[in-house]
């Protein structure tokens, strides 16, 4: 009994160790893939074009606290060429985000001082993405100071929101 | 036994999961899953439209987006050519300076391409850098491409008239001469 078992098992073995054989036989053809990409010259990004993500929260801002948090935007370059980007706020009156600031970095560095600018005078260039990449990132903070802000706000408002425009032209 | 044991690993896999900073990862994950971003392009960067006063001057542009729903364009000029390229500096609109401008207000665009035509035209000479842009209803992303406009008067063009107006002129001269000189042939004959 003992005997039919082993032999069985042994029947059971080989199949299992032969068809593994097989199966490496069968895939010994193994699929290569690659994208082939910008060889005639015409690649399908457009001379400029822009990447800005949908949303930002600046958490919250009171009369004691005027400045909010300071998150910062990652902006895209997706084109071919260097470009100025300059953030531009798509209702000109608004009385409460004319008073958002930006800069593209906190701390002082190479000579560049880490000085906010109001929206309206800002404006920041990104170089073209380098060969092989699509897309060429720059980060920018910004936030709302609203220590100068004259205007009266009567009642508590949340999640108060106004558009931002960031604009790409030729750098 | 061994059932309950495994039960209880796992409620304390998942009590580790909530009680440690890994929660503060999966938020930023779900955070990063639902930021969205928006791409949108133009084709050219620079748009050169050199032409004759009176004349419609044209060229194609390409818009490119990811975006569903409607862009809206703009035109702006600058006070000369020699203006930084920064969006400020575009604030003057073409009707002030005498340019007629016909291009798509307002653009259908379903996450795909779209050839558009810009023409200007203008009744005096111009020499302009100004900008096209196009940005979402509902969007945080605008692209414009550089115009160089420049619009001069057709000199060759002036000259042939003048030079048929000058023409005529001789010809109704001449005509003149010819009949006072035929009545005084005629006079003098009879």
């Amino acid at each position: 009994m003992k005997i039919i078992v082993l032999y069985t098992m042994l029947f059971v073995c080989s199949i299992i160790f032969g068809s593994s054989f097989v199966f490496a036989q069968e895939n010994s053809s193994m699929t290569v893939e690659v994208d082939l990409i910008d060889f005639n010259g015409t690649s399908n990004a457009s001379d400029i074009s822009i990447e800005v993500p949908d949303y930002i929260d600046l958490g919250q801002v009171s009369k004691n606290d005027p400045v909010s948090n300071e998150p910062n935007l990652y902006i895209n370059n997706t084109g071919k060429i260097n470009i100025s980007v300059t953030p531009v706020l798509k209702d000109p009156e608004e009385g409460i985000f004319k008073w958002l600031f930006f800069r593209t970095q906190k701390s002082d560095k190479e000579g560049i001082y880490n000085i906010s600018e109001k929206i309206g005078d800002f404006s920041f260039s990104i170089d073209k993405p380098s060969t092989g990449n699509s897309k060429k990132t720059k980060n920018v903070y910004i936030h709302l100071n609203l220590t100068d802000f004259n205007g009266v706000i009567n009642e508590d408002v949340n999640d108060y929101r106004s558009q931002v425009i960031f604009f790409a032209i030729p750098g | 036994m061994k059932m309950s044991m495994t039960i209880g690993r796992r409620s304390y896999s998942l009590q580790f999961l909530v009680d440690s900073k890994h929660v503060f990862l999966l938020i930023f994950i779900i955070s990063i899953s639902s930021c969205s971003a928006l791409q949108i392009g133009i084709s050219p960067a620079k748009i050169n439209l050199s032409g004759f006063v009176g004349e419609d001057i044209c060229s194609s542009v390409e818009i490119k987006s990811d975006y569903y729903g409607n862009l809206n364009g703009d035109i702006r000029f600058g006070k000369n050519m020699n203006i930084e390229n920064n969006i400020n500096n575009f604030n003057i609109e073409p009707e002030k300076i005498g340019i007629r401008v016909e291009y798509p207000k307002t653009l259908r665009i379903e996450k795909d391409t779209r050839d558009i035509k810009i023409c200007l035209n203008s009744d005096r000479e111009i020499e302009t850098k100004g900008v096209l842009l196009y940005y979402p209803d509902e969007g945080y992303a605008g692209v414009g491409s550089l115009i160089f406009a420049t619009i001069r008067e057709n000199i060759l063009k002036k000259q042939v008239i003048t030079g048929l107006f000058i023409m005529q002129g001789f010809l109704i001269g001449d005509l003149l001469i010819i009949l006072v000189v035929g009545r005084k042939l005629k006079k003098f004959s009879e």
